[in-house]
């Protein structure tokens, strides 16, 4: 009977996370097209030109569909997004879908790195801060944290490549790979890391290593600021509680009380914090890209908008969206599963 | 039989009005044997129990002419020491398992932790020994407690929990922390009962501290009463009702009881106390 009932439970739980996924992932379709309506750009002239006869602009306005009622041309443009067809890019010329296939990766490899890094050194700093309540390893992660706040990441990028690409000559300068590599690798992925690895180009890997380390360092400097920060407060909290001092009772020493009880107990309310960072990572940090000119998402927006490429922007902003309705979804059931009390 | 010897404990805490003396020359001896500690809230009674095992933390400070547990100097001990001490040798139990268990870790977890921190044994036998430890504390069906998380226990049973936990190393000293006042009033009985039993079947000493006058004077050989941080008044557990010092004879006669029935219950009046004992006030 028991058993029965958290299966259900399961089931059910699971079946509202879809539907909620659903409902969300609808409305943002429902903005992404709105958007595209309400645009000062006319879709019609930027296929006949600007000099075409009344005649031609209606047959061409009749053969994108753009005549017919509103709901009949969402529920088309649904239709087309979920087989993959985001539209032409006027830009590029090629299909958004197959462009974005492309310069997602860039970004992808980029911000895992960066939020790999951000939770591997966050935490543990996060953790210390908080023992160290108020002594000065806990004011480091407060001066981090700030520093981290009040410089703007595109100065910090410059001053990075300044100093360890153009003095020192630690790192590569921008972009993703140096032009020796650019056209002769497989793209398998197109994350270089991978694509390198399967192909056992080691020299290429060592070199998009090379171009890696600074902007993802950079990120991985951000996240780790605010997962340090966020775990601090949230740890703060938990070592004021009577479990702890259970666990001192019992003679377990420090680190263990910080790793094996504290951290159990925060850890649901972190992964909401560690994926709200990815998710901004992956947004694409238009600036980063920028000044590093990865050839990510980010950028590839940036360049669409200078160029009224409608179809390219508003793509590559459902993906980003679906990225962050698809991440938050995952965190939550994860907490959720964290979580004994509300499992 | 190791023995607990404190002599002028004082625990004082920063404010802004000054410096706090919470614990005030506190001194007493401790075998195997019950000692109570009653008071009331902000008495003394849980930080003299803290600093007894090294848990008064930073900005608090403490101070004693003497302090000794089996010989051992307390005062000079470090971080090393006082976790050889904790959990092996003294164990405490406090007032809310809801609070004072893992809210994320299994019953099983939590008590083969405190085994596991101070023996070798490996991990099959310490979990044998974890049910075995369960069962003597009187819960009906172990396999399935140890797997429960705390919030799915009731207080009583999570209570036993704790109780398992603290005598799974056998030591000599239990601190019980207000043990029962989170408890219905129903399982109180049951679980100093228990309490009680293991103590005196395992020889160990205890300290339970409690605000209830009547507990303390049922389940304890000796009694100290705390008041304002410094103890007011030495006495043994039976001739507790006898007790001479304005402040127990307060409490005393705030106690309800069959002739108290139907009449409004007396509150302590502190003017009249500290009137009486200058020292204090």
């Amino acid at each position: 009977m028991k058993r029965w009932g958290r299966a259900q439970r399961l089931v059910h739980g699971c079946a509202r996370a879809v539907l909620t996924l659903a409902l969300t992932i609808v409305g943002l379709l429902l903005v992404t097209f709105l958007i595209q309506r309400a645009a000062p750009i006319d879709p019609v002239l930027r296929v006949v030109g600007d000099h075409a006869s009344p005649e031609a602009y209606k047959a061409a306005k009749h053969e994108l569909g753009l005549d017919r009622p509103l709901y009949v041309q969402f529920g088309r443009y649904l239709g087309d997004v979920a087989k993959g067809n985001l539209g032409k890019s006027t830009s590029t010329g090629r299909a958004v879908s197959e462009d974005l296939r492309e310069y997602f990766p860039a970004t992808l490899e980029l911000s895992t790195v960066a939020i790999v890094l951000g939770v591997l050194l966050g935490i543990p700093l996060g953790l210390w801060a908080a023992h160290q309540h108020d002594r000065w390893v806990d004011q480091l992660v407060r001066v981090i944290s700030l520093f981290g706040y009040s410089v703007p990441v595109f100065w910090l990028g410059l001053m990075g490549l300044l100093l360890f690409y153009a003095k020192l000559h630690w790192v590569a300068g921008p972009g993703r790979i140096d032009d020796v590599w650019q056209y002769t690798l497989q793209a398998h992925s197109h994350l270089l890391l991978i694509d390198t690895a399967m192909d056992h180009e080691w020299a290429a890997m060592r070199n998009a290593i090379a171009h890696l380390a600074l902007p993802a360092a950079l990120l991985a400097y951000f996240s780790t600021a605010y997962i340090a920060r966020m775990t601090r407060a949230f740890a703060l909290e938990e070592l004021g509680k009577e479990y702890v001092l259970t666990a001192r009772v019992k003679g377990a020493n420090e680190a263990r009380i910080l790793w094996r009880h504290v951290l159990p107990n925060v850890a649901a309310p972190l992964v909401t914090v560690i994926s709200l960072s990815y998710v901004t990572l992956l947004e694409g940090a238009v600036l980063t890209e920028s000044v590093f000119s990865w050839p990510g998402i980010g950028l590839y927006i940036t360049n669409a908008l200078f160029s009224a490429d409608l179809a390219a922007v508003l793509g590559g902003t459902l993906l980003i969206g679906f990225c962050f309705v698809g991440l938050n979804t995952l965190s939550d059931q994860i907490g959720y599963w964290l979580d004994p009390r509300v499992r | 039989m190791p023995e607990l010897i404190v002599e002028n404990l004082c625990v004082r805490f920063p404010s802004w009005q000054g410096e706090l003396t919470v614990v005030n020359q506190v001194s007493f001896q401790l075998g195997s044997e019950r000692l109570g500690i009653v008071g009331e809230s902000g008495s003394g009674k849980s930080m003299t129990a803290r600093a007894v095992l090294g848990l008064v933390r930073p900005p608090g400070k403490v101070q004693a002419d003497r302090m000794r547990f089996d010989g051992i100097d307390l005062e000079r001990m470090d971080a090393r020491g006082w976790r050889s001490i904790r959990g092996r040798r003294v164990g405490m139990i406090m007032q809310d398992p809801k609070y004072s268990l893992n809210p994320v870790q299994r019953v099983m977890d939590q008590i083969a932790e405190i085994a596991m921190l101070h023996s070798d044994m490996g991990k099959r036998k310490t979990r044998e020994r974890v049910l075995e430890m369960l069962s003597e504390v009187g819960v009906e069906d172990p396999a399935r407690v140890a797997n429960c998380y705390p919030h799915q226990l009731s207080g009583g049973l999570g209570q036993r929990v704790m109780i398992a936990a603290m005598l799974i190393n056998s030591p000599d000293l239990l601190i019980a922390d207000e043990p029962t006042s989170a408890l219905d009033v129903m399982v109180r009985g049951q679980v100093l009962q228990l309490m009680d039993r293991e103590i005196k079947r395992r020889g160990m000493g205890l300290m339970l501290i409690s605000h209830d006058l009547n507990t303390v004077a049922r389940y304890c050989d000796r009694v100290l009463i705390m008041y304002q941080g410094r103890i007011v008044e030495t006495c043994a557990a039976d001739r507790l009702f006898e007790a001479q010092h304005p402040y127990t004879r307060g409490l005393l006669a705030c106690l309800p009881s069959v002739e108290t029935r139907g009449k409004k219950l007396s509150v302590l009046d502190r003017a009249a106390i500290n009137a009486e004992m200058p020292a204090y006030g």
